[in-house]
């Protein structure tokens, strides 16, 4: 994909993410407004080139303080989703800052080999993350089992577990 | 891990990033590879070392 359709592609993502935010914030939904700042964070995503880190820093920041206003928003109004995204937002934001977002790359698909092997170590750091869940889940609701939704929680530790081991070594090696 | 990397690619008056471009890897690979953190691949050292015209042991003995 040429720099220039990028370029195109990415103002279209923040256009209408922050056109969505602002209707959500105006009229105080919820959901609306957190698909605009998705948005608005793939936009900034999509404009990120290996030789913008200050960029990178601020992409991190502006999703740590936009996790942080959605976890406070869905704290007040007793909103467990937005709570929920708002807290992994908030770390992912810190992890992108702190790695002056090389994780992006993963989103990006600009792999190389030691992305590949930051990779491939983030994916069996995931799998142990979701095995334990499920094992202390498992031992935790003991016969009368666990609702179904704290199994689905698995999959968000699993992801949360890759992404966050990603971010670790790749400012290891 | 020692090697002359960043030495041999300020001989060349290059970037992290052209060297990058060069090699195929990003730049924060080179750095890495610079300050010792990262060992690189037998393939990728191999073409360092070719492209500087040296041995991968004296790159990286």
């Amino acid at each position: 994909m040429t720099k220039r359709l990028l370029r195109r592609v990415a103002a279209t993502y923040l256009a209408s993410g922050l056109a969505i935010a602002l209707l959500g914030g105006l009229h105080h939904a919820w959901l609306m407004l957190l698909i605009g700042v998705l948005l608005v964070g793939v936009g900034m995503v999509t404009t990120l080139t290996d030789s913008t880190r200050a960029y990178g820093r601020a992409l991190g920041v502006y999703l740590a303080v936009a996790g942080a206003t959605l976890l406070a928003v869905g704290a007040l109004q007793r909103s467990w989703w937005s709570t929920a995204i708002g807290s992994a937002l908030s770390v992912l934001g810190v992890l992108t800052a702190w790695g002056k977002a090389e994780m992006t790359s993963l989103v990006r698909g600009e792999m190389d080999e030691r992305r590949r092997r930051a990779a491939s170590h983030a994916v069996g750091v995931g799998f142990i993350a979701v095995v334990w869940w499920i094992v202390v889940v498992g031992l935790a609701s003991g016969v009368h089992g666990a609702p179904t939704a704290v199994w689905e929680a698995g999959i968000a530790v699993g992801l949360a577990g890759a992404l966050g081991d990603y971010a670790l070594v790749l400012r290891r090696i | 891990m020692d090697n002359r990397v960043r030495e041999l690619r300020e001989a060349k008056g290059l970037s992290q990033g052209a060297l990058a471009s060069e090699m195929g890897v990003s730049r924060q690979t080179i750095n890495s590879i610079e300050v010792g953190r990262y060992t690189p691949s037998l393939p990728l050292a191999l073409s360092l070392a070719r492209y500087f015209g040296t041995s991968v042991e004296e790159m990286f003995g």
